[in-house]
């Protein structure tokens, strides 16, 4: 056992900037001087919108709107608003460092080996739980694609989880053995990365065009059918059903981080990063309160409970006609089929970065000489993000993920005031307006939609958190590259 | 090294000669220059019109064979073949068997940019069978008549199989009397967007690879015997043309490569970051069968 003072140190010990320039430094950069890549504000506005839909519009109404009513709408306003303040935050704090990496390496390097771990268990839940809960909701939208084009489904055991949320509380039952199409794609996606695919920013821009698309159709066709009387009563369950929904919510805003992490990518970060973000913020929030409003016009508030393909059944419904739900459906397939290959992509790689630091196992970044990628690094997520995909129902993985992405983000945010006091030196590429009021508001609102989950999310969270800690104090700390005596890795 | 040429008349002949040219003088070995005609019917056919083109085939090849002879010149024993068979990779092979030919040389496709390998229906059909190693010249290459190969660089992936595609290169350079040096190729294209694991996420995984590539390196060299001697480099780029760029190429350099662990065995088979690497390759390109263990 080591004594408490060493232990300390060793929690608070800072990964050295150069040490993190080196381990991320390109081909040219051989002195580590880091070459700009000169993403433009436009490319940057695409990645965020990229990355943030489809990780839960086409699936969250289902969970949502039984909770909050027609009041939804205000959730995802919330929702969006929180995920401003948070990537505000995060983007100082990604600024400060002058390599693009993910929460967890800035963590290590500004605030400490115990903070970045504790934010690597957030992410764990940020990158392959929500990859777990999209794999899920494509489930659905294929499962719907069969149905309309062989004129029935998978059988409902294949389909679903035989763990039921009920009431929040996991019990097995229900009719599902497992949800195979999930788990099918989580695989599918895992081989192509280990094939060495990567998504372009050209493929980005259009998968993004296909998204938007896909929901501008959903908007003008379920417009038609828009009666306000389905709005009527707005809040059945007042303030507290509406908070409750936007914390489940927050999870469709996961990928705006995706934009704050450029910070030294983009050109003139200090004018480029928030124009970007609150750009894509404002699309995206647009986007969704759009297919909100309209979807909720389209039905009764009752209609949405459990509701599978959600999007696609509200047009099939309306339109009597298979088609509009048939595009919309393939659309979500394919778009979500590319957020589910991201997400896997960045837990693998958080992962590899962790264990090059020495925190996990070599095995996680050994890389394969014939794919050229990580290998035993894919194969491990993917067996756990398709083990959970399999056997855990969608609504307590949103909650996972939201929990895990506004802790994390909790962090960050309070990391940005502690190292204006600690560090201000420190060269910062953007700057939070309004310091200390927005970090402080963006802390304020984590807390305020954390305080809103279920408390089954809390009990599953403090599980992971245990088993991280006992990993950490069994494994990580003593392994560290950081450590004196460790495995000094070129 | 008893070297084929597979000829036509044309630039990538010619090409094709020059390289085999070079093999053959500094092997001190001999030159087999081919030319594979079309066959035609077996039995007579009506007013003979099939007679009449079999024989201009066959005047046209002896036409294009003097063009290799003078191109030879004295400068290394040769002999001058033309075969007809049913398909050129066919008549190829039987006369790389008949010959006992050591390796194979071949033209680029005329699609090829300059300076480039693109390999062409004849070569891919016969890149597939091929016992022997195969090699590819880029378009519009012409090493002055009296260079000699100057280095093999053999590319490589340091993986299990790797050591014995170097033991490959490593013979053929002592038959070539030139030294070999190992290249590991880095490429670093794999960037995902949009990405929370940052946009230079990709990179760590390279330069781990950097790291291991190197320590492969080493380890092969260990297991090889000293003569001719061996060097090792990385090439490392953001694409391919940029990893080719960033290291030094000698005039008259081959760049060999081994065939896919996936394919059949004491075959060439070309794998994907191999096709890569001749397809950017701007020297002539070695490809070896596939080795037993």
């Amino acid at each position: 056992m080591t004594d408490t003072p060493a232990f300390l140190s060793r929690l608070l010990r800072k990964k050295p900037v150069e040490l993190l320039a080196r381990d991320m430094s390109g081909a040219e950069d051989a002195e580590h001087k880091h070459l700009k890549r000169g993403i433009t504000p436009f490319q940057l506005t695409m990645f965020g919108v990229g990355s943030t839909i489809g990780t839960g519009i086409f699936f969250v109404l289902s969970e949502t709107v039984p909770t909050a009513g027609p009041a939804v709408i205000v959730s995802f306003l919330i929702a969006g608003l929180v995920a401003g303040l948070t990537a505000l935050c995060y983007a100082e704090m990604a600024s400060m460092i002058p390599v693009s990496g993910s929460s967890y390496s800035y963590a290590y390097v500004t605030l400490g080996e115990g903070v970045a771990f504790f934010v690597a268990c957030c992410l764990i839940l940020e990158y392959g739980i929500s990859a777990a809960a999209v794999a899920v909701g494509w489930s659905g939208y294929l499962n719907k694609v069969f149905e309309i084009v062989l004129g029935s489904g998978l059988p409902a055991s294949l389909v679903s989880a035989p763990l039921v949320a009920d009431g929040y509380s996991l019990a097995i039952g229900g009719d599902g053995i497992l949800n195979l199409p999930a788990v099918i794609l989580v695989i599918l996606c895992s081989l192509l990365l280990i094939r060495g695919t990567t998504e372009s920013a050209k493929a980005n821009a259009i998968m993004v065009v296909l998204k938007l698309a896909i929901l501008v159709m959903f908007v003008a066709i379920a417009v038609t059918g828009f009666s306000a009387a389905n709005l009527q009563p707005f809040a059945p369950h007042g303030f507290a059903g509406v908070s409750a929904a936007a914390g489940t919510i927050f999870f469709t805003y996961v990928g705006l981080d995706a934009v704050s992490t450029a910070g030294e990518e983009v050109e003139n970060p200090k004018r480029n990063l928030p124009i970007a973000i609150i750009a894509a913020l404002i699309i995206v929030t647009s986007l969704y309160v759009l297919v909100a409003v309209t979807a909720l016009g389209v039905q009764p508030s009752a209609a949405f409970d459990g509701q599978e393909a959600g999007l696609a059944t509200i047009l099939q419904d309306l339109t009597g006609s298979d088609w509009p739900a048939l595009v919309l459906a393939c659309g979500a397939v394919i778009s979500v089929f590319s957020v589910t290959l991201v997400v896997l992509y960045g837990q693998t790689r958080i992962l590899f970065a962790m264990s090059r630091d020495g925190l996990l196992p070599e095995l996680f970044y050994r890389v394969n000489p014939h794919t050229l990628s990580p290998v035993a690094c894919t194969i491990v997520v993917a067996i756990f993000v398709a083990c959970i995909a399999a056997f855990v129902p969608d609504a307590v993985l949103w909650e996972l993920t939201s929990m895990g992405t506004l802790v994390a983000f909790m962090v960050v945010s309070t990391g940005v005031i502690v190292l204006r006091q600690t560090r201000p030196d420190m060269p910062r590429g953007f700057r939070v307006p309004f310091y200390p009021v927005l970090p402080l508001l963006s802390i304020a609102s984590c807390i305020y939609l954390v305080c809103n989950l279920n408390p089954a999310t809390y009990q599953l969270f403090a599980v992971w958190l245990v088993i991280g800690g006992v990993f950490y104090l069994a494994y990580s700390m003593r392994h560290s590259r950081l450590e004196p005596a460790g495995k000094d890795r070129p | 090294m008893k070297v084929l040429v597979g000829y036509a008349a044309d630039s990538g002949g010619s090409e094709a000669l020059a390289v085999g040219l070079q093999l053959a003088c500094a092997s001190g070995g001999s030159l087999t220059v081919c030319t594979i005609l079309p066959e035609t019917w077996g039995h007579p056919s009506m007013a003979r019109v099939d007679g009449e083109y079999a024989l201009f085939l066959e005047q046209h090849a002896q036409k294009s064979l003097e063009k290799a002879r003078a191109q030879v010149g004295a400068r290394a024993p040769a002999t001058y073949l033309c075969r007809a068979a049913p398909a050129v990779h066919e008549g190829l092979l039987a006369v790389a068997a008949e010959e006992s030919s050591e390796c194979v040389v071949l033209g680029s496709a005329r699609r090829a940019s300059r300076g480039h390998i693109r390999t062409g229906s004849v070569t891919t059909s016969f890149l597939y069978s091929a016992p022997i190693p195969v090699v590819l010249t880029p378009r519009g290459y012409a090493p002055p008549a009296s260079a000699r190969p100057g280095r093999i660089t053999c590319a490589i992936s340091p993986a299990a199989e790797a050591v014995r595609t170097a033991r490959y290169a490593q013979r053929i350079c002592s038959r070539l009397k030139v030294p070999l040096r190992l290249m590991t190729f880095i490429v670093r294209d794999r960037q995902m967007y949009p990405t929370g694991a940052g946009y230079d996420a990709e990179n760590l995984v390279a330069n781990q690879w950097r790291a291991q590539a190197s320590e492969g390196q080493n380890r092969i060299i260990a297991a090889l015997p000293p003569d001719p001697p061996v060097t090792a480099g990385i090439a490392d780029g953001k694409t391919w043309k940029a990893a080719f760029a960033s290291i030094p190429w000698q005039d008259c350099e081959i760049i060999a490569v081994g065939s896919s662990h996936l394919g059949p065995l004491l075959r060439v088979f070309l794998g994907s970051n191999a096709a890569r690497i001749v397809r950017e390759a701007t020297v002539p390109c070695l490809i070896l069968p596939r080795q037993d263990g």
